[in-house]
């Protein structure tokens, strides 16, 4: 069987673990940059090509989807799917993962537990909001990863200024209810609907943000029946087979945060000595 | 003419005006909103708010949403599409900005010319040999830009980072462009050249691929132009807000009053036939409509004293 990741123009630690992990489940193995795919449309035949190579040709794909690639990621995904190949990550869940606020819905309308969270455009809409959430609040663009775009409100005050700086980006604005203890969370790697792997994440001295990327330390960590329930489900509501998830220990009982369609894994492996990249390529294989 | 019924209108601030008094006629409450005014929230239950509206207690809801705020407008509808009626299904808004996406779901029902999606510059090269120069691109915004040689194509390209997506496709000399408004009963359109408008009766074939797009989309509404090459009529995009002031002028024909007209009908009388539909939903439908009656009844109580 033939490989195709697709994935960013420079390789991260996680393309080059996958790439060095590959050839014990492919037969073959091809890097695709996805800026420099092309996709082309003609009535209801299409193509889809780096260079001379047509990524039809390939038996499986594994999409490696930063969010700056979304829209256009998730018109590759579209199409590949259309033409019958397997992915792991159904094309939607390329969107509903990097959008902070439809993750949230989708995890709640399924009864998952999240932190109550509110979405709007302008910061006069979240005035009812800012008088009532107890403090401090978490507030974040729609859209970030690994930390960036969020940030914490002591008060009010606080809040309405973090508030009218962020609307510079011209971006949604979410404010999110803090969930205890705030500087340490749970990050469950999903493959396959197996949890392989699972963390606790402690946010370094003066930083409330636990993420690896961050300077948060990972700790190798056992999930509870709970814990590994709620990984499972939302990695499936999602509509990801490979997934990273993160919790958060609550005081009522832990609350998923947030979904990673393109969870990075160079932590995790560190922490729990693991071999996610691994674990990756013998699920896409069918092992 | 019995008014019934309650329309929330969700769109820009230079629409209300043109929507909000047609829609009055037909409708006992018509509000609108900007996407600016409306809060999103999931806490115990998922709810779509302004002020002290709750969306989900309308009857129906008009939604004209603009490229810039698309994801807003498709965690909208996507909420309230459990809740009530929208005009057009989440799944439909999710693909509509994705131009290859909706451009192959549509070429089922429509013709599609020859396109390419690109994300970055070095598909300058494919570009150039595969349509060759000069080519149209499509900027991620929706703007279009004719490119001639190759110097230009590379900078436009190169505006845009890595990912953003920019579709291709080769212009057309003398375009004959049709701009047609499709409702479930009717299209009508006008045809332009240049920056002449002139109103034209659309042929059968044309009306039964507007309909067809727009039964595809699962739109109420939807307006679509078209690019006619010889006796052939190419899809060249679809908007969810019609132009309302070019079709007056064109076509005197006032769309607002069209969509009313349509979006009546959407709403079912309150007959014996919907209380058996809400108790084979569960109790739960019938408490959640008296619920948001109540409240509607009492904030108006409250609002007329």
């Amino acid at each position: 069987m033939k490989l195709a990741i697709l994935g960013p123009l420079s390789r991260n630690y996680e393309e080059i673990r996958l790439l060095e992990e590959a050839t014990k489940y492919f037969d073959g193995v091809s890097y695709f940059p996805i800026p420099q795919v092309v996709v082309e449309l003609e009535g209801e035949e299409f193509k889809i090509s780096h260079k001379n190579k047509n990524l039809l040709d390939y038996d499986v794909i594994l999409p490696r989807m930063p969010r700056s690639y979304k829209t256009f990621g998730t018109t590759l995904l579209h199409f590949l799917s259309k033409a019958g190949k397997p992915l792991p990550i159904e094309p939607w869940a390329v969107t509903a993962s990097h959008n902070k606020f439809l993750t949230l819905t989708l995890l709640r309308e399924a009864g998952i537990p999240v932190p109550g969270t509110h979405l709007a455009l302008k910061r006069a809409v979240l005035e009812d909001v800012l008088e009532s959430m107890p403090y401090p609040v978490v507030l974040k663009l729609l859209y970030g990863s690994m930390g960036v775009g969020v940030m914490f409100a002591d008060s009010k005050q606080s809040a309405v200024s973090i508030i009218d700086a962020m609307q510079r980006f011209n971006e949604p604005v979410i404010v999110e209810r803090f969930v205890p203890p705030g500087n340490e969370d749970i990050r469950a790697y999903v493959i396959g609907g197996k949890v392989v792997a699972s963390m606790k994440r402690v946010a370094k001295e003066d930083e409330r943000r636990a993420n690896i990327g961050m300077g948060g330390e990972g700790h190798v960590y056992e999930l509870t029946a709970e814990e590994k329930h709620l990984a499972l489900k939302s990695a499936k509501i999602v509509g990801t087979k490979i997934c990273g998830v993160d919790i958060m220990p609550g005081p009522e009982g832990p609350v998923v945060i947030e979904t990673n369609v393109n969870a990075q894994f160079k932590g995790i492996e560190k922490a729990t000595k693991k071999n996610i990249a691994g674990n990756i390529l013998k699920f896409l294989s069918g092992v | 003419m019995v008014k019934r019924g309650r329309v929330a209108i969700v769109g820009p601030e230079n629409v209300k005006d043109i929507l909000v008094p047609e829609f009055l006629r037909r409708f006992s409450t018509v509000v609108f909103f900007t996407p600016g005014n409306i809060k999103l929230s999931v806490e115990k239950t998922i709810s779509v708010t302004s002020g002290k509206f709750n969306l989900a207690h309308f009857d129906y809801i008009l939604l004209l949403p603009e490229s810039s705020e698309k994801e807003f407008y498709y965690i909208l509808a996507r909420i309230l599409e459990k809740k009530t009626k929208v005009s057009i299904p989440s799944d439909s808004l999710l693909d509509f900005w994705n131009r290859p996406i909706l451009l192959n779901k549509l070429s089922g029902v429509a013709p599609i010319r020859k396109t390419a999606s690109v994300s970055q510059h070095v598909a300058a090269d494919f570009i150039k040999n595969e349509f060759k120069l000069p080519v149209i691109l499509t900027t991620p915004g929706g703007k279009r830009v004719y490119v001639s040689n190759e110097e230009t194509l590379r900078n436009v390209l190169s505006l845009f980072s890595a990912g953003h997506m920019v579709s291709v496709h080769k212009p057309i000399k003398k375009a004959e462009v049709y701009v047609t408004f499709i409702s479930e009963r009717d299209v009508i359109g006008y045809y332009r050249i240049g920056d002449k408008r002139v109103h034209v009766n659309l042929d059968s074939k044309l009306a039964e691929i507007g309909q067809n797009i727009r039964t595809t989309l699962g739109a109420d509404f939807c307006s679509a132009l078209f690019v006619k090459i010889g006796k052939k009529y190419y899809l060249s995009n679809v908007k969810l807000l019609p132009k309302f002031e070019i079709f007056k002028k064109v076509l005197g024909k006032d769309l607002a009053s069209v969509m009313a007209e349509e979006a009546s009908r959407k709403i079912a009388p309150f007959d014996i036939a919907n209380v058996f539909d809400n108790v084979f939903k569960g109790i739960g439908g019938i408490i959640n409509r008296f619920a948001g009656w109540m409240d509607h009844e009492v904030s108006n109580t409250r609002s007329s004293k």
